[in-house]
């Protein structure tokens, strides 16, 4: 039976997701252009890792198209992208546990700087931008310097053993 | 063995909370491609969607906005009060060189007059202007768009200019009803007519994805132009008003010039929509 407890613990990813992404958005002076992870793409690498039942395929398809919406990247590109990296973690998971978080940074900076080549392709071939090489390494370079960050916030939070998503 | 806790949708779960995963997970991958094939083919449902979903999220941004702008404006204080005496000294250096150019203006406006009289000319266009607010930026290097708080309600059109304090911004791409969305020069699919100011050959200026925007198709001798040349909109193509500042020439390199807007394109905060009079 779903307690309310228990509903409240399984949307705050969601929330804190969106939050996140909200936050992402906002025009800050200073321009914080390229810095900013990519929520989505970051919460399905940490929380499906650590506890799949946190972060399902839906969840990760809600917030790649919010992050559609407010980037202005083509409509279901980031969701679509987000979706594929839930199953490709999820078929991972298993064999992750018991890695050193070094090899699981190290797949994972593989992982985003693959993810934002997909992402690069998909922008080429749905729009007339042409995104350079160059920004694609950068942003995956950046968002694999913010994982750890995400990784440990995720094991303190969402982990079986931590007491918060089950 | 998989632990139990990897079992969520492909495995041990049971097969039908497996079917059902899979069926859910190619429902939205199908979804995704959809949309996005819809977006390959221009497709005005997405467009519409696009601009119903910005004003959908508008609202909230505004919210988170807030918060935001409040900690930057008391950083800001904070920051021009440990600065203040320079400032002050720099306010007055300026305001001596501008009390200059305030006489040579007046003077070159009253000899513009007389020969506007002279030569019995109109301006071909009038411009009216809508002021909005930044309520979203793209963070990402793949597109440089903001979001702004103006809309069809308040009279904005699609590709209209958008300039800042500082010059040229961008145009507006998608237009809702209360939300619309600019497209930065710095955006690799922007293309804005320019022209050299004192060299006077056109350009077109295209975005790079970079704060540096490239100037293409030049006119003549580009080796002419100088480091450092304004360069200003022209009226060519007739979607951009004539002489909007865009910035100055930085750089050459092997492929051309590159051009450095006055200051970075996604710091505006509050942005101008240039509207034609009919």
């Amino acid at each position: 039976m779903t307690t309310p407890a228990h509903y409240i613990s399984s949307v705050m990813p969601i929330m804190i997701a969106v939050l996140l992404v909200l936050l992402c958005a906002v025009s800050v002076a200073g321009g914080a252009l390229s810095y900013t992870p990519n929520i989505a793409w970051l919460m399905a690498l940490v929380l499906v890792a650590v506890n799949p039942r946190a972060w399902s395929p839906l969840a990760a398809f809600c917030v790649g198209l919010l992050q559609d919406i407010l980037f202005a990247t083509p409509l279901g590109a980031q969701a679509l992208l987000a979706v594929l990296l839930v199953v490709a973690t999820q078929q991972q998971a298993a064999r992750q546990e018991n890695q050193p978080f070094r090899v699981r940074w190290l797949e994972a900076t593989l992982v985003l700087v693959v993810w934002h080549a997909l992402l690069w392709l998909v922008i080429s071939a749905v729009t007339d931008a042409e995104p350079r090489v160059q920004h694609l390494l950068m942003a995956g370079a950046m968002n694999a310097l913010w994982y750890p960050l995400f990784y440990f916030m995720a094991a303190r939070t969402a982990s079986p053993h931590s007491g918060a998503v089950r | 063995m998989r632990p139990e806790r990897y079992a969520y949708s492909y495995s041990a779960g049971g097969a039908n909370r497996s079917l059902k995963s899979r069926a859910a997970v190619a429902a939205l991958v199908l979804l995704a491609v959809v949309l996005l094939v819809l977006a390959r083919a221009k497709s005005p449902f997405v467009e519409r969607l696009r601009t119903t979903l910005d004003g959908v999220v508008a609202p909230t941004m505004k919210v988170v906005n807030a918060p935001v702008r409040g900690a930057e404006k008391i950083v800001a204080d904070k920051t021009s009060l440990l600065t203040t005496h320079q400032d002050n000294q720099r306010l007055r250096e300026e305001n001596e060189s501008l009390r200059h150019w305030q006489a040579v203006a007046q003077a070159l406006k009253a000899e513009n007059d007389n020969l506007r009289k002279l030569a019995d000319y109109r301006p071909s266009e009038n411009v009216t202007y809508v002021t909005a607010q930044v309520i979203a930026q793209s963070p990402d290097a793949y597109a440089g768009t903001l979001m702004i708080d103006g809309g069809l309600a308040q009279g904005l059109a699609s590709l209209s200019p958008v300039i800042d304090s500082y010059g040229l911004v961008g145009r507006l791409v998608d237009v809702g009803e209360h939300t619309a969305r600019v497209l930065l020069l710095s955006d690799s699919r922007s293309r804005v007519p320019v022209i050299a100011v004192n060299t006077r050959q056109h350009a077109i200026l295209a975005g790079t994805g970079d704060e540096l925007l490239r100037m293409t198709f030049i006119g003549g001798d580009s080796s002419a132009i100088q480091l450092g040349e304004p360069i200003m909109t022209t009226s060519e193509g007739g979607l951009i008003p004539e002489s909007v500042m865009v910035g100055t020439v930085f750089r050459r390199d092997a492929t051309g010039l590159l051009v450095k807007p006055i200051r970075p394109l996604a710091r505006a905060e509050y942005v101008r929509v240039m509207i034609a009079a009919p």
